[in-house]
């Protein structure tokens, strides 16, 4: 019965300590680095695309997202580092799971999986990534980790070196 | 008419706009607190502090479809929510606030009450029990099997534990020699009745939790219940209703409380309004501190509490009232 | 302003006394009932009867008409009752029991001086009142009552409760299954005997 008592006053405790809440707009609490966020096509570092249309990504897709359509490299019309690239490249994100299989099936390391996750649009056509759209580099930057959380000695170089705070991400201030 | 027939109608409409906004304030209250009492924020996007939830809330609810399932009855239908509803209000107006006030200026004198008569507590009973027939009419009439079976059991709670408030109420009468809320009020001058009525005040607690359909006792009607009970086919405005209803039905059984165990609106050195509203408020909060913490009653275990504990606790505290206050 | 209450009170009543003999859905003229309650209510309280009044909301239309209402949505007719279950014999006790209460109200009426009103004192129907008639006047009938209700709820919970078949424990249980399948072992075993016993006779 009195278990019933000491219930009440956990809640009650409760009341005087300060809440856990992490404000979300106002702080973005920093993802992992392995993070699998939004989908970035790369480039070479002469300017080439590193995508050549393969579409082995399009086939290792589990829910059938991405469209590729490819197209010759002319002598005058050089896109890519092969002999074709990729002339219609669309992932359409309401489809899309982010399991990474894209990224481990590419073998160029055209296209990986970055950070970003806040992609809320209002229509469902506005979901459909064109390659223009997935060149770019996103318009906010999600803070990520420096350091993996699950790599022990790498964890304790960072706290002995003093460089990051990674074990809890504190609340700076919230929006009470 | 205690001050004449237009005093009581600005009376009547001051108290109902009071009470309404109460209600939308007490919204915001109660989601802040239970935040509080889980280590988290309540809703603080709306407005300063969240302080315009409930004005998001009421714009959300008025945007919804009016809708009138196929086969409902749709007169019985649409008056269900103004059963609960008024019912909820009118029992309000036998409160009393305190005693004579008077406007400084035009030297007007007029009581801080709408109406006393000499049994203002079984009137206020009465005006509660002709509050179920919204809930029983509101789930009947909706014309689905889970509306009826909700409100039927919705029904079978209330009337449970009817029977052992009114019993715990009885004890209070016994002691105070009269069933007028100025009355009772006044004979807690020297001691608050929750102190030689204590058994009487713990069933009268409980008793009022399960009346207000509050949690823990709120399985008829809870959020987390697959089906919503008696207003599973209510939405928008009419379900506004129905929910402003049972919170009112909450208030008031608070004010009760507050009357009749705690002193009603005498007080030290704050004038009689202000003390009901710290008294009523404190209930509230014991009110909202219960849902934080306790877990839903399943309903086989409600009705062996209203029956086998609260009646006989109920009955044991009439038989010690009635003889104290006989033989001492 | 009283008499603005009665009329309408009056009238109320009158209309739901109606809706419950005329309306063919049954839970609707238990409504009808409520409402000739609450009316018939206000009418108490307009003869000074407070402590009725309220007894009876409480008691008859927040208790007693919800214990019908349940009785009637739970195991009553489906939908609404048609005109084809009228019976003959139904209609003439009909009758004959309406002309014998209107011709009861006239009575009553005629020979009723109203002229003068009597004396009543302000306690008149307050719960005081009420309880000193109870426990020196009356004190047979309350006591009776009180008995009578109790009556009452244990038959209620006999009829009710009453009835469970007694639950076996799973030791029973399983004891009752043994003792069958013994009795069937038995009976097999017996009438291979009884076919053995025959057999020699008759293949001699």
């Amino acid at each position: 019965m009195f278990d019933q008592v000491k219930g009440f006053s956990t809640t009650f405790r409760h009341l005087f300590q300060k809440p856990i809440t992490q404000q979300y707009p106002e702080y973005k609490r920093p993802v992992y680095p392995r993070f699998r966020g939004r989908h970035q096509l790369h480039r070479h570092d002469n300017g080439l695309e590193k995508c050549v249309g393969c579409s082995l990504c399009a086939a290792a897709c589990p829910s059938d997202c991405i469209r590729v359509v490819p197209a010759e490299n002319t002598p005058d019309n050089r896109v890519s580092a092969g002999e074709r690239y990729a002339r219609i490249y669309e992932i359409n994100m309401a489809r899309c799971i982010f399991c990474g299989y894209c990224e481990l099936a590419c073998p160029f390391d055209a296209i990986t999986l970055g950070n970003d996750f806040e992609l809320s649009e209002i229509s469902r056509e506005a979901l459909v990534y064109t390659k223009s759209m997935l060149l770019e580099k996103p318009a906010l930057r999600t803070p990520s980790q420096a350091v993996d959380p699950y790599d022990v000695p790498a964890q304790e170089m960072e706290r002995v070196l003093g460089m990051y705070d990674i074990t809890t991400a504190t609340n700076p201030e919230g929006a009470e | 008419m205690v001050d004449g027939v237009l005093a009581t109608i600005i009376k009547s409409f001051v108290l109902v706009n009071v009470l309404m906004a109460f209600f939308a304030f007490m919204t915001w209250v109660e989601r802040k607190l239970i935040g509080r009492f889980q280590v988290r924020y309540g809703p603080n996007r709306v407005g300063p502090f969240g302080l315009l939830q409930p004005i998001a809330d009421l714009g959300k609810m008025l945007q919804k479809e009016n809708m009138v399932p196929e086969g409902a009855r749709v007169k019985l239908y649409m008056v269900a929510p103004l059963i609960a509803m008024t019912c909820a209000i009118g029992a309000f107006g036998l409160m009393p606030f305190g005693g004579v006030a008077t406007i400084p200026y035009f030297d007007y004198q007029f009581h801080l009450y709408i109406a006393d008569t000499s049994v203002s507590l079984l009137v206020v009973a009465a005006i509660g029990s002709l509050g179920f027939y919204g809930l029983m009419i509101g789930g009947w009439a909706s014309g689905s099997k889970y509306a009826l079976l909700g409100g039927m059991r919705a029904i079978a709670q209330l009337v449970s534990y009817e029977v052992a408030f009114t019993l715990a109420v009885i004890g209070v009468i016994i002691q105070a020699g009269s069933l007028s809320f100025v009355a009772i009020s006044d004979a807690q001058m020297p001691l608050w009745f929750i102190v030689p009525q204590f058994l009487g005040f713990l069933v009268f607690f409980v008793a009022a939790v399960a009346e207000s359909n509050r949690p823990p006792f709120d399985l008829v009607e809870a959020d987390g219940e697959v089906v919503a009970g008696y207003h599973t086919e209510y939405g928008g405005m009419r379900y506004a209703m129905f929910a402003a209803a049972e919170f009112i039905n909450a208030i008031t059984l608070s004010a009760l409380g507050a009357v009749l165990f705690l002193g009603g609106p005498n007080g030290p050195f704050l004038p009689g309004p202000l003390w009901m509203l710290i008294k009523i408020g404190a209930f509230l909060f014991v009110l909202i501190w219960i849902r934080a913490t306790l877990p839903r009653v399943r309903f086989d275990q409600l009705m062996k509490i209203g029956w086998k504990v609260l009646l006989p606790v109920a009955t044991l505290n009439l038989l010690l009232t009635a003889v104290a206050v006989v033989y001492l | 302003m009283g008499i603005v209450v009665f009329f309408l009170a009056a009238f109320l009543a009158i209309v739901s006394a109606l809706a419950v003999v005329s309306q063919r859905n049954p839970f609707v003229s238990a409504l009808g009932l409520l409402g000739n309650l609450v009316s018939l209510a206000t009418l108490m309280l307009l003869l000074d009867a407070q402590f009725v009044a309220a007894a009876q909301v409480i008691v008859y239309a927040g208790a007693i008409m919800v214990m019908f209402l349940f009785v009637i949505a739970y195991v009553g007719p489906r939908g609404e009752i048609g005109p084809g279950t009228r019976k003959p014999w139904q209609v003439v006790l009909a009758v004959v029991a309406g002309l014998l209460v209107v011709t009861q109200i006239v009575l009553v009426v005629w020979t009723t001086d109203f002229g003068k009103p009597s004396s009543i004192d302000d306690a008149f129907g307050g719960p005081g009142a009420v309880g000193q008639a109870f426990v020196t006047d009356y004190l047979l009938a309350f006591e009776g009552v009180s008995v009578i209700l109790f009556m009452a709820a244990v038959a209620g919970v006999i009829l009710g409760a009453g009835a469970r078949p007694k639950r076996l424990t799973t030791d029973q249980v399983l004891a009752k299954e043994g003792e069958a399948e013994a009795r069937r072992r038995a009976a097999s075993r017996a009438a291979i005997e009884a076919a053995r016993e025959a057999e020699p006779g008759e293949a001699r």
